[in-house]
């Protein structure tokens, strides 16, 4: 009875953690602000050396034809931006084998102890240990943001694409029957 | 008659343990003081002179401990030399591998964080394979405490690996206490007495050089020698109470295997090749095995050479092989339990 009990409080320990495994932070309580320096994010080259330009205008078109949003952009506006970065294993890597190692010490600590002969002794240890993994994991849970409502203007995909001829910026939107 | 002798052996003993204690304790002191008023100078010399030397011992040492048919030992014995080989290989390689493959800094962590869960994860099977072996212990810690190892290799590799660095000199610590129980079970208490003396003459290091300015010197070697300690990794600690605390473990880590084990090797077979267990074996044996010393003699004499030809050089190359020797103490040090 004591061993399965042991068992039970082992595996809700595990689970337990389990409560925060959605959140973007694992540090202890809310992410503290990270200090940025002044002149950051650092401004974009320009991607064409020369007199400075007008910025662009956002151009805002409907088109019975279109099925799905499209924003246009000029070629010059976004020849100086690199694509988008493929995410990289190693930032994601050492996280998750940190997680395993500290489960995997929890599961082997847990399979020694129960071998142990005294082990209901561990029982008056592991009940105060429960209660705070789940004050812990209820403290460190940071509770879902809902944003506040605005008005929907358009759902679904928009396409990205350039223009080179465009100087404009040109965000086509489906017409709308009503 | 039989009373006076007593108290008279009773006397001569404790005035021995004295004798040990007090050369065990100006020992350590001495090193302290030395390793605190000239760590980079200290450094150097206790290199060039014990370096060599001291993994002669050591692996003199080794051999006159291996047993001369492993029999149930064979699986402990296989997995550690196999351990020392391809790990000293990995640690070794890693570098120009990554080098060579460009790898970004979170690859280069990775690669290293690879390696200490290889380490954690050898040292320990050879303690639950140990620990199944006559006298049999329950070690059943061992599994929990490796896997909590491996997460704080991934979480900080380079500070794990600093750590093995500065953890390193105390094994040896640990292996003289096993001797001495071994061989002069009446200086354990004594020994164990003036193994204070080594936190407090860290702690006498760290109260003096705390406030202390980093090193002076720019070259190639002073530069070396504080990386070694960790001062790139731990930039708020002064440089020179960094390089003091590592070379005065260090030194009393080559004090251990260059004046302790060897004078308690007099009453072993430490000094004598044919009675070693595996010099036992055969002519053979003990004549490879005198080989094998004399050789590794000559390897001492060449790497004092390259140090004095080009002494950086040759402190980077020995501190990479001689991992070796850090690896081998682990399962000798876990028979020896």
């Amino acid at each position: 009875m004591l061993t399965r009990l042991f068992w039970m409080i082992l595996f809700s320990l595990v689970t337990a953690q389990c409560v925060r495994a959605d959140l973007p932070w694992n540090g202890p309580g809310p992410r503290p602000p990270r200090p940025m320096p002044h002149d950051f994010p650092p401004p974009l080259p320009d991607p064409v050396p020369g007199p400075p330009k007008a910025a662009p205008r956002l151009v805002i078109l409907h088109d019975s034809n279109a099925k799905t949003g499209e924003l246009i952009l000029p070629a010059n506006l976004v020849a100086g931006m690199k694509p988008a970065e493929t995410p990289r294993l190693a930032s994601t890597f050492p996280g998750a084998i940190v997680g395993l190692a500290l489960v995997g010490s929890l599961i082997a600590g847990g399979l020694w102890l129960a071998r142990m002969p005294r082990a209901k002794y561990l029982l008056g240890v592991m009940l105060p240990l429960l209660g705070l993994a789940f004050i812990g994991a209820a403290v460190q849970a940071q509770p879902a943001k809902v944003e506040a409502p605005r008005g929907a203007i358009e759902h679904g995909k928009v396409r990205i694409s350039r223009d080179a001829k465009a100087t404009n910026i040109r965000l086509v939107l489906p017409k709308r029957n009503n | 008659m039989s009373t006076t002798t007593f108290t008279a052996d009773l006397h001569t003993e404790r005035s021995a343990s004295l004798t040990f204690g007090g050369c065990v304790l100006g020992f350590v002191v001495m090193a302290a003081a030395v390793a605190g008023l000239l760590p980079i100078q200290f450094s150097i010399v206790s290199v060039f002179l014990c370096a060599g030397p001291h993994n002669w011992v050591e692996a003199r040492y080794f051999l006159s401990r291996l047993p001369a048919r492993w029999g149930r030992l064979r699986s402990f014995f296989v997995l550690g030399f196999a351990g020392v080989l391809v790990l000293t290989v990995g640690f070794a390689g890693l570098p120009t591998v990554l080098d060579f493959l460009g790898a970004a800094e979170e690859t280069w962590l990775a690669g290293y964080a690879v390696w200490n869960t290889l380490l954690a994860l050898w040292i320990a099977t050879l303690v639950h394979l140990r620990s199944r072996q006559n006298p049999r212990r329950d070690w059943g810690w061992v599994w929990p405490v490796a896997f909590f190892v491996i997460a704080l290799a991934w979480l900080t590799p380079m500070l794990w690996d600093l750590s093995l660095v500065y953890l390193h000199p105390l094994i040896a610590l640990w292996i003289l206490d096993r001797e001495i129980r071994r061989t002069r079970p009446e200086y354990v208490r004594t020994y164990r007495l003036c193994l204070l003396g080594v936190p407090i003459c860290l702690g006498l290091i760290w109260w003096n050089l705390a406030g202390a300015p980093n090193l002076a010197g720019d070259d190639l070697l002073t530069m070396r020698i504080s990386e070694h300690s960790g001062a790139p990794m731990l930039a708020g600690i002064s440089s020179h109470l960094l390089v003091a605390t590592h070379t005065f473990l260090e030194a009393v880590h080559y004090g251990v295997w260059l004046l302790a084990i060897p004078w308690l090797g007099s009453r072993t077979n430490l000094w004598n090749v044919p009675r070693m267990p595996l010099g036992r074996r055969s002519l053979t044996w003990t004549r490879g095995l005198q080989i094998f010393l004399i050789t590794s003699a000559a390897i001492v004499v060449v790497l004092w050479l390259a140090f004095l030809t080009d002494y950086p050089a040759t402190r980077n190359v020995y501190f990479t092989l001689a991992l070796v020797h850090v690896l081998a103490e682990v399962p000798f040090l876990l028979r020896a339990l």
